[in-house]
């Protein structure tokens, strides 16, 4: 099997680059579940 | 009139007690220090989040440099033909492909294999064999590369594992970022593919995830990569040529230095994270002892021979530079090979704190473990979200990573109160138990040790999986850690120790 033309290698590009961004909102999330703890450790469980 | 001044024994007392109070401050920083490892991890994973904008996707073509890809083999054959056979489905034009398995003195059937499979792929499977072999792997690629750099078809060369399996498109999402004259290596993210696989083989699933689709992303952001990995990693030949044409054959790490002297030549080193291989990891803590034992020892080998790079930043702004000395990588090296150092220093200095002012090592201990409960649910929440697969397939093992006593340190410090018995420590004296809980952090390696000693045993089949979720898989690979200082040391004789392989890889899906 021969290699993408070009259409299919920009798509890919463009969902690699999109997943990536995903990533940076993850990455907010995962900090958020972090503040969570740190909230209720010290409001609950000081 | 002004206050009487203070005798000599008054002055005395005062700097003994500043003296005191000032040691406190110093074990307190030592017991806190014990978590700079996971706070350089966060970090590293922090970096993740800038993937998005510092990523090497621009300067990518769809280039298809004639490649030859070199497997070194020895006793594969039970892996090896699979291997070849999905080589040949990759989405890559045949005539730009070649495979060279260079066969190390094998004495199964893999050299019938390998003539079965040149004879399945005429023009496209070569079998090169060494009559005389066992001196490692790089010494086995070096053997091909002399036959693949003898002429000047190969553009690029990929190097692999006789049991690693390539997705279809992996080649071609690697050789795009070829379209780079400054890139001299791409690495791909490794997989643990063993199906149905153990708890183990689930534990390096969730090793691979952090340390590679998270930390390999940071390093991309940083510009700085610490290691291509084995399985896959791609050259240019202007890369190879620049080496020398050979692999270093001096360490046990030859694909961390591979990697160190390409960066310090001035050329890039990109991880793909959407070129996913897989392969068969040790399914044994034997075997997996023997295989972090020597990535270990190569990581000393590594840190001595390039003393003089870390914490050196110099010259990566210009053109040909390289961001291997700045502060960042090496905070993420040392922080995980000193790790084991910071664990019992930091066990130390909770115990002689433990014996000099109580109150202290109490707040010491509470907040290293608040700081571990903090890392621990950030790495391990981010890094599920980063691979969603295999977080299906080892959340368990994620979750239990630090090992259940650890947990129940991140819990109790993170809400006391849901251990009210446990609380009342804080008030009372309950000797040992709590001297065993400042030692814990080096003791959970001894531990880790005993789980690797006690395995092939009857009972062990049982023991040891129940020791590694109690002690904890990081403090398995800590063990290793400390086992190669002290081998490096002792200058052990450097033998290569292969992973059996079985052919237990499936590609999900």
């Amino acid at each position: 099997m021969s290699g993408p033309d070009l259409r299919t290698f920009r798509r890919e590009i463009r969902d690699a680059v999109r997943y990536e961004r995903g990533l940076a909102v993850k990455a907010l999330l995962a900090l958020a579940v972090v503040a969570v703890v740190v909230v209720l450790r010290t409001l609950y469980f000081t | 009139m002004g206050p009487a001044r203070p005798g000599r024994g008054q002055r005395l007392t005062a700097m003994g007690h500043h003296l005191l109070t000032a040691g406190d401050w110093i074990l307190i920083l030592l017991v806190i220090a014990g978590a700079l490892p996971e706070l350089a991890a966060s970090w590293q994973f922090l970096l993740v989040a800038g993937h998005f904008r510092r990523h090497h996707y621009r300067d990518c073509a769809p280039v298809f440099p004639r490649t030859a890809i070199l497997i070194p083999a020895w006793n594969e054959a039970a892996v090896i033909g699979a291997s070849i056979d999905r080589l040949m489905l990759l989405e890559y034009p045949p005539d730009s492909l070649r495979v060279f398995l260079v066969d190390d003195a094998s004495t199964d059937e893999t050299p019938a294999v390998a003539t079965a499979k040149a004879a399945q792929y005429p023009g496209q499977v070569f079998h090169l064999r060494r009559e005389v072999g066992g001196e490692g792997k790089a010494h086995t690629l070096n053997h091909g590369l002399a036959v693949v750099l003898a002429d000047d078809w190969m553009e690029a060369l990929l190097i692999t594992d006789a049991d690693v399996i390539f997705e279809a498109a992996s080649l071609r999402t690697m050789t795009r970022h070829l379209a780079d004259p400054r890139v001299g290596a791409v690495t791909a993210y490794i997989k643990e593919g063993s199906r149905p696989g153990n708890y183990l083989t689930r534990f390096i699933g969730y090793e691979y995830a952090t340390a590679q689709a998270a930390a390999r992303r940071g390093q991309n952001v940083l510009g700085a990569i610490a290691c291509l990995a084995g399985g896959a990693q791609l050259h240019t030949r202007a890369n190879l040529v620049a080496l020398g044409g050979r692999i270093d054959t001096s360490s046990l790490a030859e694909d961390t230095i591979t990697t160190i002297e390409t960066q310090l030549r001035g050329r890039r080193v990109v991880f793909e994270p959407h070129a996913t291989v897989w392969a068969e990891e040790p399914g044994s803590i034997g075997a997996l002892w023997k295989q972090r034992l020597r990535w270990a020892r190569g990581n000393v080998q590594v840190t001595r021979r390039y003393r003089s790079l870390w914490f050196r930043p110099r010259g990566f702004r210009q053109p040909g530079g390289h961001r291997l000395g700045g502060f960042s990588f090496g905070v993420f090296w040392f922080g995980l090979f000193l790790q084991p150092v910071f664990m019992i220093t930091s066990s130390a200095a909770l115990i002689t704190l433990y014996y000099a002012h109580f109150p202290r090592a109490w707040l010491a201990f509470h907040v290293l473990w608040i700081i571990n409960a903090a890392t621990y649910v950030f790495i391990t929440s981010y890094a599920l979200m980063i691979d969603p697969p295999t977080a299906r397939h080892s959340w368990r093992q994620a979750v239990m990573f630090p090992g259940a006593v650890n947990l129940a340190f991140i819990a109790y410090s993170c809400f006391p109160r849901l251990f009210r018995h446990a609380a009342q420590a804080e008030h009372i004296h309950l000797g040992w138990g709590i001297v065993l809980a400042y030692a814990w952090l080096s003791l959970s390696m001894a531990a880790a040790y005993l789980a690797k000693v006690l395995e092939p045993g009857r009972l062990g089949r049982i023991l040891s999986p129940v020791l590694v979720y109690l002690v904890g898989y990081g403090s398995l690979l800590c063990a290793c850690t400390f086992a190669s200082y002290v081998k490096e040391l002792r200058r052990a004789e450097m033998t290569w120790d292969k992973t059996e392989k079985t052919g237990k890889v499936v590609i999900p899906g």
